[in-house]
């Protein structure tokens, strides 16, 4: 347990958000599907999964994104571009798909899962910011993922600084019903990013770990 | 040289997909098996790592052993029957409530500032930029702070959520949960703390009818869409 433990502490010392990436250091296609396997396997509330991810190669479309991101180079150099998104609309079909699918893979009548439906349902039906639980969703899917690119020495630029009206018109989001959420740049670092090398900035454990 | 580094690290990444599909959300924990100092001490430091945007780390972690206090928050949560007769709360070894400060201040920035002048060993002049960067930021986005900062806490979720998977401790993440009814057990508001997100975690019961269930996942050829 310890030294599974220790590997991923090692994996999340080594990273930090990259400013400036590699142009020519390209990710392997390999590698890139298992950090979007990784993605996939995310935990998600009621397990629905309200995700999609965008992968923009086009480099021109990158080019025009670059505007939308307040002109930070990431989206650009970095070997590949990842754009996290949610419906941009949640519709009650969402849940019915999802029950479906369970039946499905668990070879169980659609009928049986009537309590979990009411369960979940009730939530959703509820909550009054279902916009803000499903992009809090892509978070999960976040810490996730930048730590499985950290394991796998892969750098990544999380991108919360950009326009999600600009990227939507570029990437043609909404007729998809989506709605950008979180921007990763993904590849490798650059030799010349000062920020690579500058102290992690942490608060002790005594400052941020209550025990009750 | 990067496809030679990248094929030495894909061993690792596929140790992490191994892990990701071994976890589920546990419903019943083994009462009898309680995570180590050592072990949870290293969790601690996981969390204390997790990324947050623009460095800013507004989370607390508060870190609940007692099984008294685990049983009132247990029946703040609304869950689904599970058949189980308790709560994974209650079954677990500890349970991490996810936390941020109740409401955002600019102070938090300039502490911030302060100790990220400390750590790099700079003058708060030289951060001059960086801080006014924060601070415009956070007066662009005052509407949104509050939901943003739960946002930071599943960040960390996410990382810890995964970082257990890989040590083959089991987990159970819990969201729908009346947040002043763990303010109330917790005494949240007077450490000026509310609640966002909470996680059980220990071993799983033999017991545990959904540890056998199928994963249902969607494929990644539904997921991506490239353009």
């Amino acid at each position: 347990m310890k030294t599974q433990l220790d590997n991923y502490l090692d994996a999340l010392n080594w990273r930090y958000s990259t400013k400036v990436f590699d142009p020519a250091a390209k990710l392997s296609e390999e590698t890139f599907t298992q950090l979007l396997d990784a993605a996939r396997l995310s935990a998600s509330s009621f397990g629905l999964q309200l995700w999609k991810f965008v992968v923009v190669k086009n480099t021109e479309l990158r080019q025009q994104l670059l505007a939308e991101t307040y002109g930070q180079t990431q989206v650009v150099d970095a070997s590949h571009l990842l754009v996290l998104c949610r419906p941009n609309k949640y519709e009650p079909q969402m849940l019915q798909a999802h029950l479906e699918k369970i039946a499905e893979v668990r070879k169980v009548p659609v009928e049986s899962l009537d309590g979990f439906k009411q369960y979940a349902g009730g939530y959703i039906a509820k909550s009054q910011t279902l916009d803000i639980w499903m992009s809090s969703q892509l978070y999960i899917v976040l810490g996730n993922l930048l730590s499985a690119c950290a394991i796998a020495k892969v750098d990544a630029c999380p991108m919360e600084g950009f326009s999600k009206d600009g990227y939507d018109r570029v990437l043609g989001l909404e007729a998809l019903n989506l709605r950008s959420g979180l921007v990763i740049p993904m590849g490798y670092r650059g030799t010349n990013d000062k920020y690579a090398t500058a102290a992690k900035v942490r608060y002790s454990l005594d400052e941020i770990v209550i025990t009750k | 040289m990067y496809a030679l580094e990248m094929s030495m690290m894909l061993p690792a990444l596929y140790n992490h997909l191994d892990a990701m599909q071994w976890r589920y959300a546990t419903k019943q924990f083994d009462v009898n098996q309680k995570l180590d100092k050592e072990i949870m001490y290293a969790l601690f430091e996981i969390l204390r790592l997790t990324p947050t945007t623009l460095g800013l780390q507004l989370w607390r972690f508060v870190v609940v052993a007692d099984p008294e206090l685990r049983k009132k928050l247990a029946k703040h949560c609304d869950h689904l029957h599970s058949g189980h007769q308790e709560h994974h709360m209650e079954s677990a070894s500890h349970v991490i409530v996810f936390c941020r400060p109740s409401a955002f201040e600019t102070a938090l920035i300039d502490k911030h500032i302060e100790h990220v002048a400390y750590v790099r060993d700079q003058s708060i002049n030289e951060l001059h930029a960086y801080a006014q960067n924060l601070r415009n930021w956070a007066e662009t986005t005052a509407d949104s702070l509050e939901s943003w900062m739960d946002q930071q806490a599943f960040i960390a979720l996410g990382s810890f959520i995964a970082a257990c998977a890989a040590a083959r401790i089991d987990s159970s993440p819990v969201e729908n949960f009346s947040k002043d009814g763990f303010d109330e057990v917790l005494g949240l508001s007077e450490a000026h703390l509310r609640a966002v997100v909470a996680c059980s975690i220990g071993v799983r019961s033999p017991q545990d009818r959904f540890a056998k269930e199928k994963k249902v996942r969607y494929p990644l050829d539904d997921l991506i869409i490239s353009k």
